[in-house]
């Protein structure tokens, strides 16, 4: 049917079409070579039905939006969460550093005015810009086996010394002559504000310390800035150390992500006394350039070689200490595991020669760490799944979730059985008094929990129950009266003779409960499964009230934990790691219930409203 | 023998015979024994099975019940908390292999630590685990615990007394702790003995940590203003309350100058911004919150409502209280800090904020020295004040392992460790490439030392600290704390009441204008409620109130006997009627329904009548009950906390009708398209699974008000064109609110969160909307009914016992509604999401009111049952039942 055999819809449709809704048929109905005009024939799918559509895709995607964004937190950076951007950015192939940093355009003061701002910025930037060259003169050049832009790192540095100095000035300037603010401008531009500037423009691989911990809370710093450009060396690969003010710098120029990796290679001895098995950590202190390329450690000590089981990436543009351990009595901990494993992967190639060696009477070893390039997909895989891993690290993740799954199991176990059990009293058998207990059974589901809280508490304490899952677990094989109302609303739809042939057969009562009504009631028993699934899975007050040690948590209060760690810890656990979290607790749920969804609806809508 | 074959053997041929002749075809929706499908586990099997399931779990529950570990060594638990930073697990475990605590005879470890840590960012700010686990009888050995909360601890005997373990110390213990090396406040503050009383005080913690308080300056800013020293051009800070009130107003900034109702742009001084309080003042003018013996509060004094009136009158000079309020919401932390970003000239703080200069703004021009006091006083010769707090390690008194508990307090609180956990926050901040300030430690030699070593003289720290340095150690000694006294975080509570109530003069009608007299009734109103508790304390019940409980258990075993004595009457009755109960049903009947009796006389009726006991008593789990009479529903009347938190939640109720509203539209819309029905529903329906924890914590993240989303589209709304039109027209710029941190946003923020889970009800909607029949629109539609008639005449009054149901469990569960207040906002800001329950569960687990919270409790089941009675009686007026 064409639009013109039905005339009167046209004036409708036309009225409706300039605030028209999109819809995903409108494309498909573009493509159509049609005699009628395109705008008519979509106008007219849309009174007829698209509209419902149009607007049933609106709320999905209010509904679904939420998800999105967790899901777009979880794999952003801390950078990307205060630049407020609302998709994580993806992460370029780096093949040279250091490189010219991106910094954001200068910002005008809240108190000038946009045309006042217009008007002095290109002076403003004239200024700094004279005063970066001038003090550029001064300094060492930046360092770099591969291509350095110069000119731009003036222009952002520049850029950059706008931006810091503008937030400074006093408020009456800008609207003072034009000599008085520039020279309060000039005034403002000091040495460590033009250095400042310079090192905010660059990003680059920095080394600040390499440290040793022991086991009985000893540190030693073997490496301090500077002495990496002498004591350190590039065993390997496409790199360079360089000195840069008081650390030094590590330059790179990989010419595709199959080059070889730059190996940093240290050869030194443990302080005098020191035996490897006490080392607790070793420390490396660095800048990272957000290159997201893969940092490895490997150490030779005493015949034996050990080596990262994980890569680290360098990440961010921020200082960050890398830690590398040993197996420990930390791996048993329930703490935060920050450091990256190293495990014995076999006998060590010699150790080096005493010639290479500083002086001394400790055991000698050698550290090499490996800087291996990333392909992109390499780097945006390991920017999706950091939050993650950080997520799974900071809490004893599978503990937790171990403790649900108990819980879960037991809680739908019991769910499912008590209800179908009890059911069958109120729905197939007569005895008296029953009408009057099921009234009670309805009245029970309006007592508030908190009346029979704090008595509930004192009964668990008293069969020493405290600090045991029973007490979240054990009730549901008694029964919960909204289960029950379900089940035996549906067991009353089931015919009687149904069950006298059974009885006729011989079949007592357990016996046909078990045998003829249980197959019949599956939908329900399914509702009722994944109501006590989620029940269980989301249970909060239980644990939070009955559980003592933290091995016994389950995941919603052990998640609980890690939103705290963000309050108490700050910056280490970014709401992304939370949100990473989060999605982690969310998709068992999700999972469950798209694989049950029709089961649960049949049971719901068959049940759920005939009271 | 397979399935089929058993199916036989139980059905005999005859019973398919009869169904047979009767005609009785299987019904096809349901399942016949005949068809039962493959796999289907025999009865005797499934019995088999929970058997050994329940074995299983018994064995286990008894495992998890023992407090041994596998290797035989004693256990310690130790709950600690997150300022004690990383190295305290390496110290730990050198605990653990320390010689001294190795089985002499095979020098294996005789302790094992368990670390645990509490669910909340201090023990003490979540006493309710603690009080569970104490009342539970496996509390922790040792817990890391403000010190402030020690007095309302050991006032109930839950603390173990330390002096006698201090007192039995060998001399040559290497661990010998020297409370002489310790501040004296801080053992002090730890010390507590009955008010009035003059034992010996006991001492109920060992501290960690110390704090104070003093004034911090902003030097630049009081340059700019000129507050600069005649000779040496250095800003100089105020020493008097007068001076503190003429700097505050010149460095105090407005949206348009000199015009405060405009708003405020930067804020020269608060007198609560930062950490201060009015015991802070309070000390200031000379005054007292107790009086010496303890035994009166002495809020309502004139010295404190001097302080009170001073802070009042500073927030007056700039535009009031609520102005003032509503620039600090805007604050953030750390980088962005208002302090460090020169939002805020001068503040009084805690030294901690110091850390916060070194982290992110080293080079800061601040000046750090005592608050300053009132003139008079200053004359007279009084000297600045600081008050003080911080960290202590306890051992509940029913601890399992207490000689274990000490001697690991012992070792924690020695010097080498104390030194050595600051080394380790040492290297870590250095390697960080950060500034490492010696936290202020609860040992003066440790404290005295690191900063000889690490800070004064040291050439990497900037002037600034070591100035501030200096002045830390010399006032440290001299700091004041808070009354050790079973009513301490109440005093504090109803002391930040107070303090509100002044500041916002919310009495300055009922006293006429007079300014004394109205900081007098906000302090008097404030005072009450902390001296009625004290003196409950202090004056014991007598002792024939005490609670008996053998005879009430054989009383509730009566009670619960007379429902079973009356089946058993029907019983016998009936047989004699016509109807008649064959023995064997009712067996059956009984034993089908013996879970559920059992649960509900052990799980629902025994609680109820227990907890309509308590009601009548005073409990707090660890000492006897007393019986009181009514008094604990009198308090409810008279309790504030009371009609805000029935008010909050009253609020809620409004959610009720928009979800309904929400979801009815979606499934009403889903009812016409039957394409894609399955993805609709199931998107729709996908929020309502989110487990309450994970959709509060993302929806704290979506409702931040800098950085969460829902803001960054509101801000780019408010900068489109149209928008910005309709502002410059109004003259007033909008800014999106601050949701959660806004005391009037927070309902609605949570009403939203609400909304967004409303698909949960779109199932039972599309059920209820198939079952209209059809006719009846098409006899709307000839009667010439359109679209909205159709739905106000034939869709909601057919729904309406739908609307009722709903109605019904969404009162119930709003009434009920706690979790989203406890993850998302912990009740505040200024409890505006103090919900019913909230308040229940506070004065249950951490006011230790067992009596007073089974009171609330029954409250708010009359409440519930009223609604409810008055929902289904108005009911009658528009629920449409089809009686057809």
């Amino acid at each position: 049917m064409t639009v013109l055999e039905r005339p009167g819809e046209l004036p409708n449709a036309e009225r409706r079409l300039p605030n028209g809704k999109p819809s995903n048929r409108q494309s498909e109905i573009g493509n159509r070579k049609s005699r009628a005009p395109q705008r008519s024939r979509f106008a007219t799918y849309f009174t007829r039905g698209g509209w419902v559509h149009a607007l049933l895709l609106m709320s999905v995607w209010l509904f679904l939006f939420p998800f999105f964004w967790m899901l777009a937190t979880s794999v952003k950076t801390d950078e990307e969460l205060a630049d407020q951007s609302m998709l994580p950015s993806l992460v370029a192939y780096r093949a040279v550093s250091p490189y010219v940093r991106p910094v954001p355009a200068p910002a005008k003061p809240s108190d000038v005015t946009t045309a006042r701002w217009n008007e002095v910025l290109p002076q403003l930037t004239d200024i700094a810009s004279t005063a970066i060259a001038k003090y550029r003169q001064s300094q060492p050049p930046v360092q770099s086996v591969g291509p350095f832009d110069a000119a731009e790192h003036s222009r952002a540095a520049a850029s950059s010394l706008v931006n810091a100095v503008v937030a400074r000035i006093d408020r009456r300037l800008w609207t003072g002559p034009d000599d008085a603010l520039f020279g309060a401008f000039r005034d403002l531009i000091t040495e460590p504000a033009m250095s400042d500037a310079m090192s905010d423009a660059l990003a680059r691989v920095q080394l600040f310390t390499f440290q040793i911990r022991t086991l009985d809370l000893h540190i030693f710093n073997l490496t301090e800035g500077v002495d990496f450009a002498t004591m350190w060396r590039v065993e390997s690969g496409p790199g360079k150390l360089f000195r840069d003010g008081d650390t030094t710098l590590l330059s790179y120029q990989f010419d595709s992500s199959s080059s070889p990796p730059v190996v940093l290679r240290y050869d030194f001895r443990f302080p005098a006394g020191v035996q490897p098995k006490e080392l607790h950590k070793l420390i490396v202190s660095v800048g990272a350039d957000n290159s997201w390329h893969t940092v490895n450690a490997t150490l030779d000590v005493a015949g034996e070689r050990w080596a990262s089981v994980r890569p680290n990436y360098l990440a961010q543009y921020r200082q960050m200490s890398l830690l590398f351990q040993p197996p420990t009595f930390d791996d048993e901990l329930m703490r935060a595991k920050l450091w990256t494993t190293i495990a014995k992967t076999g006998p060590s190639p010699a150790v080096a020669t005493a010639n290479d060696l500083p002086p001394g009477d400790g055991i000698p070893a050698t550290l090499r760490i490996t800087l291996a390039p990333s392909s992109v997909l390499g780097a945006n895989w390991a920017k999706v799944i950091r939050n993650y891993d950080r997520a799974f690290r900071s809490v004893p993740f599978w503990r937790y979730f171990f403790n649900s799954i108990i819980l879960v199991v037991l809680c739908t176990g019991g769910s499912m059985f008590s209800a179908s059990f009890v059911a069958y009293a109120f729905a197939r058998v007569r005895w008296p008094g029953r009408s009057v207990a099921f009234m009670i059974l309805l009245a029970t589901m309006m007592l508030p929990g908190q009346v029979t809280m704090i008595p509930g508490f004192m009964i668990w304490r008293a069969v020493h129950w405290y600090n045991t899952l029973n007490p979240l677990w054990v009730p549901t094989y008694f029964g919960w009266a909204f289960f029950i109302f379900l089940m035996t609303q549906h067991m009353r739809t089931i015919p009687k003779e149904l069950e006298e042939a059974a009885r006729i057969d011989g079949l007592n009562a357990v016996q046909s409960w078990y045998y003829v009504i249980l197959p019949n009631v599956t939908p329900t028993l399914a509702a009722i499964a994944i109501l006590a699934f989620m029940g269980s899975w989301n249970e909060f007050m239980g644990p939070l009230i009955y559980l003592r040690d933290q091995t016994k948590f389950p995941l919603s209060l052990g998640l609980y934990g890690l939103g705290l760690l963000r309050q108490t810890n700050g910056a280490d656990y970014s709401w992304s790691v939370v949100m990473a979290g989060n999605i982690l607790m969310t998709m068992p749920v999700i999972a469950v219930f798209f694989l049950f969804q029709r089961y649960f609806v049949q049971g719901m809508t068959m049940t759920g409203m005939k009271g | 023998m397979t399935d089929d074959a058993a199916a036989r053997e139980i059905r005999p041929r005859e019973a398919r015979a009869r169904i047979a002749i009767t005609g009785e075809p299987p019904a096809p929706p349901f399942h016949h024994p005949h068809h039962r499908c493959r796999g289907y586990v025999p009865l005797w099997m499934a019995l088999v099975l929970a058997g050994v399931v329940a074995v299983a779990l018994t064995l286990w529950t008894i495992r998890s019940m023992s407090s041994e570990t596998a290797d035989g060594r004693e256990t310690v638990v130790f709950w600690s908390g997150p300022q004690l930073g990383e190295d305290i697990y390496a110290v730990i475990h050198q605990f653990e292999e320390l010689q001294q605590n190795r089985d002499p005879q095979t020098g294996r470890p005789r302790y094992k630590v368990i670390m645990g840590t509490a669910t909340s960012p201090d023990v003490t700010g979540d006493a309710q685990r603690l009080l569970c686990a104490v009342a539970g009888e496996v509390p922790p050995d040792v817990v890391w615990f403000d010190r402030f909360a020690i007095g309302e601890w050991a006032g109930r005997d839950a603390l173990e007394n330390l002096l006698p373990y201090i007192k039995a110390q060998r001399p040559d213990d290497p661990n010998r702790l020297n409370l002489d090396e310790f501040y004296n406040w801080a053992i002090q503050e730890t010390s507590y003995r009955r008010p009035g009383s003059n034992d010996e005080a006991g001492i109920y913690g060992i501290p960690l940590d110390v704090d104070m308080r003093v004034l911090y300056c902003n030097g630049d800013l009081l340059r700019q203003e000129g507050l600069v020293d005649a000779k040496t051009k250095e800003p100089v800070a105020p020493k008097t309350w007068e001076e503190l009130r003429a700097y505050a107003q010149a460095l105090t900034r407005y949206q348009r100058p000199d015009d405060k109702l405009s708003g405020i742009r930067r804020l020269g001084f608060a007198p609560n911004f930062g950490n201060s309080w009015l015991y802070m003042y309070a000390w200031q003018a000379g005054g007292e919150l107790m009086n010496a013996d303890r035994t009166k509060v002495t809020l309502d004094s004139p010295e404190v409502g001097r302080a009170l009136k001073f802070m009042a009158k500073v927030y007056d000079d700039l535009g009031g209280f609520a102005r003032v309020d509503a620039f600090q919401q805007s604050f953030q932390a750390g980088e962005l800090d208002p302090f460090l970003r020169g939002s805020v000239a001068m503040k009084i703080d805690g030294i901690w904020a110091m850390e916060q200069i070194a982290d992110w703004k080293r080079n800061m021009d601040f000046i750090l020295v005592g608050a300053p006091i009132p003139a008079d006083r200053l004359a007279a010769g009084a000297r600045p004040i600081t008050w003080g707090g911080g960290y202590s390690l306890v051992v509940p008194k029913t601890a399992r392992n207490k000689e274990g508990a000490w001697t690991l307090i012992q070792y924690l609180t020695s010097k080498p460790v104390m030194t050595q956990l600051e080394l380790g926050r040492r290297e870590q901040k250095e390697a960080q490439g950060r500034l490492y300030l010696p936290k202020s430690v609860s040992n003066r030699v440790v404290f005295e030392s690191l900063v000889d070593k690490y800070i004064t003289g040291n050439p990497k720290i900037p002037p600034r600290f070591q100035q501030a340095y200096a002045v830390i150690k010399e006032m440290m000694p001299q700091t004041l704390y808070r009354p050790v006294t079973p009513v301490g975080q109440l005093l504090w509570n109803q002391h930040v009441k107070g303090y509100e109530d002044g500041v916002r003069h919310v009495f300055r009608e009922a006293s006429g204008g007079d300014e004394d007299r109205e900081m007098h009734l906000a302090l008097a109103n404030a005072q009450q409620p902390v001296q009625r508790m004290l003196d409950e304390l202090l004056a014991p019940l007598p002792a024939e109130t005490t609670v008996k409980w053998s005879p009430w258990f054989g009383a509730y075993a009566l009670l619960a006997a007379i429902p079973f004595a009356l089946m058993y009457v029907g019983y016998k009755r009936h047989r004699r009627g016509a109807t008649t109960y064959s023995a064997r049903e009712v067996g059956a009947g009984l034993l089908f329904a013996s879970p559920w009796m059992i649960g509900f006389l052990v799980f629902v009726g025994g609680p109820i009548f227990f907890s309509i006991l308590f009601a009548f008593t005073r409990y707090n789990v660890l000492a006897p009950a007393h019986w009181v009479g009514l008094d604990n529903f009198r308090q409810v009347l008279e309790d504030k906390l009371f009609y805000k938190s029935l008010g909050n939640t009253a609020f809620m109720i409004l959610r009720i009708p928009l979800t309904m509203a929400a979801s009815l539209a979606i499934a009403m819309l889903l009812n016409r398209a039957i394409r894609g029905m399955s993805f609709y529903r199931t998107a729709c329906y996908m929020p309502a699974i989110v487990p309450v924890v994970a959709s509060s914590l993302l929806w704290v993240w979506i409702l931040n008000p800098s950085q969460g989303v829902l803001n960054q589209l509101l801000n780019w709304i408010f900068e489109t064109r149209p928008l910005e039109w309709i502002q410059s027209a109004v003259g007033h710029r909008f800014s999106p609110p601050l949701w959660l941190q806004d005391e009037h946003w927070s309902k609605p923020s949570l009403i939203l969160m609400s909304l967004w889970g409303a698909g949960g009800g779109i199932i039972i909607w599309l059920a209820g909307l198939q079952s209209i029949p059809q006719q009846l629109y098409e006899a709307a539609s000839i009667d010439g009914a359109g679209p909205w008639r159709r739905f106000r005449n034939v869709t909601l009054p057919m729904l309406s016992p739908y609307i009722l149901f709903n109605f019904i469990i969404g009162v119930i569960g709003t009434m009920q509604i706690f979790n989203e207040a406890f993850v998302m906002t912990q009740g505040g800001p200024a409890d505006s999401t103090l919900f019913y329950a909230y308040h229940l569960f506070r004065q249950a687990f951490q006011y230790f009111r067992m009596g007073y919270a089974s009171a609330l409790a029954w409250v708010l089941f009359l409440i519930v049952l009223a609604l409810t009675v008055l929902q289904l009686w108005l009911s009658k007026k528009w629920v449409h039942y089809d009686r057809t």
